[in-house]
């Protein structure tokens, strides 16, 4: 049986064909504006907009379902044909940096910025019209067997919906905030000052560290000796240990110390870095001797060991374990809210979220500044619904698995 | 910390499951001893359960905040839905699976209760770090299993061979593995949005782990279309496998990935 192209109904060949169409006119697109992409127009447009895009396709599966062009939207080859396009787009954005390119062609026809390229979003509204189409398709009239289907088709087309139209609502500011000063601008991520309409007291910031480690390093040439070997460094806290033929223990150890003379001393002050005296047995000859090490600070040079030549052991600088910001979130009205953020704990309040986001690593446990950043997302919540109806819907393939019936056991339209 | 008991509820967690795996795996093809690996399995997992009832109890929290608790939750969940699937679909390596992965936490909770002494970078001390990567590594074996059946049935097909009852072993896998490929995914989004400001940036780790979730939905819709068409579907399977290892292994090597705040290294 000879089908002719575009002859219905349409099938892979035609899929192909529309896919590759939409590439041809994304990139002309791109070029005749210049390399200018596209703009998704902000709240309320793009409700407008998401409100107009649900209306057609519901118009569309009520009135004319039976149009070869409708058959087309909800049947398996346009979505095998639209999920291709968009993981061959996604490929592209994977191997070619998303930054500004040296080829003046990627440039020009938006490769380098696929997100926001004509390409991409004809691909991405092309795809949601299938994906659209083939959720009403057993949506209306709803029945309960098809409720698997529905959750993982109405899940994927409300998260990626609300997930692109709402981006253009999406704010992402970073402030930097000094203890003891309150602060009320921004940086948005064009590194442009914006006034907010809160201010953020960083009453104060802690860093948490983990115990320093120890390493064995050539002298001569500073690379790590035991590189790539399991055992290549060690946390004072694990001591004693084994550095290559060196067993090493530690007879004293200042979380905060100064080098006084030849030896290091407890003190309590800023930039003091931690420092510990090590007994070290040379386990091939016995032979045992006793020095300082300390990792330094951005305030004091770092201090080792030499063990024998070329081999002398450091401390490295302590790893972050955890940080957190003490703050005041304070409004125009009055109202202030005290708490403390941290990494993975996020702030909720007024429709911003705000983030522990960084510090000043040069001084680390000193940092007097605190990176907070606020992130207003309105569009969120019907983002959330859709994930948590996906979350929901893979239980349903979980529970039915391969037991799903092929189409060619019923009718495909 | 409360783990005082602890070894002896793990002990006879782990013994109840031992028994399970030597039921199938001395007696594989008998519907009986199927039934007793079941009843076994089901017993350890509901001592592990009363005690994280009892340190719920005991601690007057829900012990979910530190990565040891974490991991009792996943020692509890990954056995419950093992032996759920395994009474489904009857695949003895799903239960082996399951409740190898389960020992495997309990053990590590046993030798290193209170786990913090690796550095851990702040932003992956979060409650999503263990079920993210715990239903990727679900995925991704199911998802291998998957394509190893689609090249023993490129094979056969080669060798002249009938290899029809194949595919069906494959979907399954497919089904199974695709279903804990879109929780990783989620639970990432999640997550990031939680650690990172945003659920998606499109970072090159992320724009990976996309592309293979979207290869594997390739295969669903083209099967479920393309029945009896076999041969092109077992093509698509190892070419989304293909896609998989390089986001779990290959992304750090792609021009793009300096760009990624998920590779670990430095
Ligand atoms: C979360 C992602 C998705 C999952 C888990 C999923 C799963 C499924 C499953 C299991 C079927 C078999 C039908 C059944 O359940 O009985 C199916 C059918 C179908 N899917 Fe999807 N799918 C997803 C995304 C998509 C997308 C993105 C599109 C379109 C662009 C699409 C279009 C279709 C179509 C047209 C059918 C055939 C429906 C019919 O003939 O009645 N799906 N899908």
């Amino acid at each position: 049986m000879k089908r002719k192209t575009w002859q219905a109904p349409w099938s892979y060949r035609e899929g192909i064909v529309i896919a590759s169409g939409l590439v041809l006119i994304g990139f002309a697109m791109q070029l005749t504006l210049h390399g200018r992409g596209i703009q998704i127009p902000e709240w309320p447009g793009n409700l407008y907009l998401a409100l107009s895009f649900s209306g057609i396709l519901a118009l569309l599966h009520l009135f004319y379902r039976n149009s070869g062009v409708v058959k087309w939207f909800r049947s398996v080859p346009a979505a095998v044909t639209s999920v291709a396009l968009y993981c061959g787009l996604a490929i592209l954005m994977g191997v070619i940096p998303q930054t500004k390119s040296s080829s003046g062609f990627i440039n020009a026809i938006g490769l380098n910025s696929l997100t926001s390229s004509w390409l991409f979003a004809q691909a991405n509204l092309y795809f949601l019209s299938c994906l659209g189409m083939a959720t009403l398709k057993r949506l209306v009239p709803f029945k309960v067997k098809n409720l698997g289907y529905i959750l993982n088709h109405l899940g994927l087309w409300l998260t990626l919906v609300a997930a692109s139209l709402g981006s253009s609502d999406l704010q992402r500011l970073s402030m930097a905030c000094y203890e003891g000063k309150v602060e009320w601008r921004a940086k948005n991520e064009n590194g442009r000052l914006v006034e907010l309409p809160l201010a953020i007291e960083l009453k104060d910031f802690k860093l948490e560290e983990y115990p320093p480690k120890i390493t064995l390093i050539d002298h001569n040439s500073g690379k790590i000796v035991l590189q790539n070997k399991r055992s290549q460094y060690f946390s004072l806290a694990d001591a004693p240990c084994m550095l290559g033929n060196y067993r090493v223990e530690v007879e004293k150890y200042l979380p905060e110390s100064g080098y006084i003379g030849e030896r290091f001393e407890p003190v309590n002050e800023i930039g003091a870095p931690p420092a510990a005296l090590l007994k070290v047995t040379d386990t091939t000859n016995g032979q045992s001797s006793s020095g300082w090490i300390s990792s330094g600070s951005f305030l004091q040079q770092p201090f080792a060991f030499k063990v024998g030549d070329p081999y002398s052991l450091v401390m490295l600088p302590p790893e972050p374990k955890k940080f957190q910001s003490d703050i005041r979130v304070l409004f125009p009205d009055g109202e202030q809210y005290t708490t403390t953020l941290e990494v993975n704990k996020p702030f909720s309040i007024h429709g911003w979220k705000l983030y522990q986001l960084s510090y000043d690593v040069e001084k680390g446990r000193w940092s007097e500044l605190s990176v907070i950043e606020l992130v207003r997302d309105p569009w969120l919540p019907a983002v959330y619904i859709g994930v948590f109806l996906l979350l929901v819907g893979t239980l349903f393939l979980l529970r039915d698995g391969a037991a799903i019936k092929k189409g060619v056991h019923h009718d495909l339209d | 910390m409360t783990w005082i008991n602890f070894e002896a509820f793990t002990a006879v967690s782990l013994i109840c499951w031992l028994a399970a795996s030597a039921f199938v795996v001395i007696k594989p093809k008998s519907r009986t001893t199927q039934v007793w690996a079941s009843v076994a399995a089901i017993a350890g997992t509901l001592v592990l359960a009363i005690f994280i009832g009892l340190l719920w109890l005991r601690i007057d929290r829900p012990p979910m905040r530190t990565l040891g608790e974490t991991r009792l939750w996943y020692s509890l969940l990954l056995p419950a839905i093992g032996i759920a699937s395994f009474r489904r679909w009857k695949y003895n390596w799903l239960l082996l699976y399951s409740l190898f992965m389960g020992a495997l936490f309990l053990l590590i909770n046993l030798l290193k209760p209170e786990t913090h002494d690796k550095s851990l970078m702040p932003a992956l001390q979060s409650i999503w770090f263990v079920p993210h990567v715990i239903v990727y590594m679900f995925a991704y074996a199911l998802l291998a299993a998957s394509s190893l059946a689609g090249l023993k049935a490129i094979y056969m097909d080669y060798r002249r061979k009938n290899w029809s009852e194949v595919p069906d072993l494959a979907d399954n896998f497919v089904y199974l593995g695709f279903a804990f490929l879109t929780m990783g995914l989620l639970f990432g989004a999640l997550w990031a949005k939680e650690a990172w400001g945003h659920y998606w940036t499109w970072d090159p780790k992320e724009t990976w782990a996309f592309i293979t979730w979207t290869a594997y939905l390739i295969y669903i819709h083209y099967r479920y279309q393309h029945n009896d068409n076999h041969k092109q579907a077992m093509w698509i399977l190892v070419i989304a496998f293909a896609l998989l290892l390089i986001c779990w292994f290959g992304v750090n090597y792609l021009p793009t990935a300096q760009n990624s705040v998920h590779t670990y290294s430095s």
